[in-house]
């Protein structure tokens, strides 16, 4: 009889059974030290809201509730540490391909070198609606996203070179990366996600999308989300289906084939935006968190290809 | 004929003032009242000044010998208690009769309230000048673009972007009450005060006896999920939110929703996973870069997926937009 119960759990629950296995990058525990992150007040954790992994596997830790972004190697020790200034407080972080970083302390957005030193600055007063809901840089442009759609388009002397308010582009729903424009609508059609992509030059950005094809991606009935591109243009797509279920994570080539599928559990504790980053290698990292701390798995691109 | 005792007293002020027509005062004058005025043309803030013979505002002139500091006041809430602390501040203007508005930029969609602090003094060039108090108005002020939401209850919502946030009757480091329930509800709201006032304010009928005033101070958050439930919609699955759902949150799983807000649409990404406009415990932060820090306050912010994955979604719900008159 419990043989066949737990047949009969397999059978109805398939999906938790086939949920990817991680491989774990690194784990923080709650607190002040040097090498924790966070803090756990009155047993409810602090965590960080934002984090990336540089192209070399370091950390960056945007350390909001101890007032510091951090850099730690792989082994979670503490390369560098910034302190913004009083009044200002560690925002959004982002590693460049290059090696350098980006992020915001609340009033400027900033551009420091690998050892966390300042190189430039953006006011973001200057710039009506400059944000970093999305960060991409090439060798010519960097592009920032403000949180209402407006695209700022700089050259690498942190000149501003165009500005496209978001009723300015082809289409709302634009993710820039690897300087190409993403066109994302998951709205018109509610049975296929419909992508188009554009090669940016500064006047053709309108002509690029009239003329550019379009990707129909089937779209499921779920909480549906675009994580991103990795660097062979691939594209990643995750689905809550349920609280209770996994996450569906998909992967699409440039032509719109699907090439796997992985579920991914996720557990957290604390608020963090954007958990899920896909690196140009196409693995998906995750933060997660519980009581006692925060860690980062791995998920390696082949595990789309099993099958 | 001028007073020569007056003009030449230097007359120390402190007042609180909510912009704009909002203000709290804390000392009390005899004469006299001071206003905080959005001049929209020059996109600037201004002090109103009574005129102490007849009650005539005169801000178009600055007085002779003026020095002010510009706060805008910003709440810190701590765990341990739930006092209204005023005491991070943010721009500082000496000498100033009027500051830029370049506050606007921290909004990114030029809407929402935003408190002053200013302490200052002044020398009159003649007698009309006197001391200043400050006004009791009834209402905040919204300064718009025009790109708001287009539904009713976030529209409305929004105009108390920016509002502190404070969980029911709550005093000030002041000993002041600063309670949901005064001043129909727009000293401070909680989240089901926002929700309940948007909804009010669009005359939609809630079942609830009394004066505008007591139903927001009435009703919690799960005495709205009650209200959907039995009136209105609930079940709503979360593939189905539209603009101006109700998202209730049961975030320590007791089995009763205890956070509710207003969701919406991320249009510029397309993602599901929207927006929500929500009266939002913790300590307040502002980035300009990054609104989804923004906390202790009316926000409006990515939906943090944290409260879907943990199951703490508890209900969607949803009151339709013709219920606005009453419904029966």
């Amino acid at each position: 009889m419990k043989t066949l119960l737990v047949i009969l759990i397999f059978i109805m629950f398939p999906v938790s059974a086939q949920v990817a296995t991680a491989e774990r990058v690194i784990f923080f525990e709650w607190g002040e030290g040097k090498n924790q992150v966070g803090l756990l007040v009155d047993d409810m954790p602090y965590g960080p809201n934002y984090y990336d992994i540089d192209k070399e596997g370091m950390i960056l830790i945007s350390d909001e509730f101890n007032k510091c972004f951090k850099k730690f190697d792989k082994n979670g020790n503490l390369i560098w540490e910034i302190s913004p200034e009083r009044g200002k407080h560690p925002g959004k972080i982002v590693s460049l391909k290059n090696g350098n970083i980006l992020y915001s302390n609340g009033f400027e957005i900033i551009f420091g070198n690998k050892e966390g030193k300042t190189i430039k600055e953006i006011d973001s007063k200057k710039f009506r609606g400059i944000g970093l809901k999305g960060v991409d840089v090439t060798d010519e442009h960097i592009f920032l996203t403000g949180h209402r759609g407006d695209v700022f388009v700089f050259d690498t002397t942190i000149t501003l070179q165009q500005q496209y308010l978001r009723n300015q582009l082809p289409n709302p729903g634009c993710f820039i990366i690897n300087g190409d424009f993403y066109f994302v609508d998951m709205r018109t059609d509610r049975q296929h996600i419909s992508v188009k992509k554009v090669n940016y030059t500064p006047t053709g950005l309108a002509e690029g999308f009239s003329k550019a094809p379009i990707l129909k991606l089937p779209q499921r009935e779920g909480l549906t989300a675009f994580r991103g591109v990795d660097q062979y243009g691939n594209l990643y797509f995750s689905t809550k289906f349920s609280p209770s279920e996994p996450y569906l994570f998909e992967k699409f080539d440039p032509t719109g084939k699907k090439l796997g599928n992985i579920k991914i559990d996720w557990q957290i504790a604390h608020e963090v935006f954007n958990p899920f980053k896909v690196s140009p290698e196409g693995d998906i990292y995750v933060l997660s968190s519980n009581k006692k701390g925060m860690w980062i798995d791995k998920y390696p691109a082949y595990l789309f290809d099993a099958k | 004929m001028k007073n020569t005792s007056s003009f030449y007293n230097l007359i120390v002020i402190t007042i609180f003032c909510m912009l704009m027509n909002g203000c709290e005062a804390i000392p009390s004058f005899d004469r006299g009242d001071i206003t905080i005025k959005y001049n929209e043309l020059q996109n600037q803030l201004e002090l109103e000044i009574e005129n102490g013979t007849g009650g005539n505002f005169n801000y178009q002139n600055q007085p002779c010998d003026y020095a002010s500091e510009w706060y805008e006041i910003r709440k810190i809430r701590y765990a341990s208690d739930n006092i209204l602390y005023y005491n991070e501040f943010l721009i500082t203007d000496n000498n100033a009769w009027s500051i830029p508005v370049e506050w606007l930029n921290y909004t990114y969609f030029g809407f929402g309230s935003r408190w002053y602090w200013i302490q200052g003094s002044y020398l009159p060039c003649d007698d009309i000048y006197s001391v200043f108090t400050s006004s009791v108005g009834k209402d905040y002020y919204r300064l718009t673009d025009g790109e708001l939401l287009y539904h009713p209850f976030l529209d409305t919502a929004l105009y108390r972007y920016n509002v502190p946030y404070v969980l029911g009757t709550s005093t000030d480091q002041l000993g002041d009450n600063v309670s949901k329930t005064d001043n129909n509800g727009l000293t401070c709201l909680d989240c089901s005060g926002l929700v309940v006032w948007s909804l009010v304010k669009n005359n939609v009928d809630l079942f609830i006896n009394g004066s505008e005033r007591h139903i927001v101070g009435q009703i919690n958050v799960n005495k709205l999920w009650e209200i959907c439930r039995d009136h209105y919609f609930l079940s709503i699955p979360i593939n189905s939110w539209q603009d101006g759902n109700l998202i209730f949150l049961d975030s320590n799983q007791n089995g009763t929703p205890d956070h509710v807000m207003f969701w919406t649409q991320d249009y510029e990404s397309s993602s599901p996973y929207g927006w929500v406009v929500h009266s939002r415990g913790g300590d307040t932060q502002h980035d300009i870069n990054d609104p989804a820090l923004e906390r202790g306050k009316v926000v409006f912010q990515p939906l943090p997926e944290l409260y879907i994955n943990n199951g703490w979604y508890f209900d969607g719900g949803y009151i339709p937009e013709t219920t606005m008159i009453s419904k029966n």
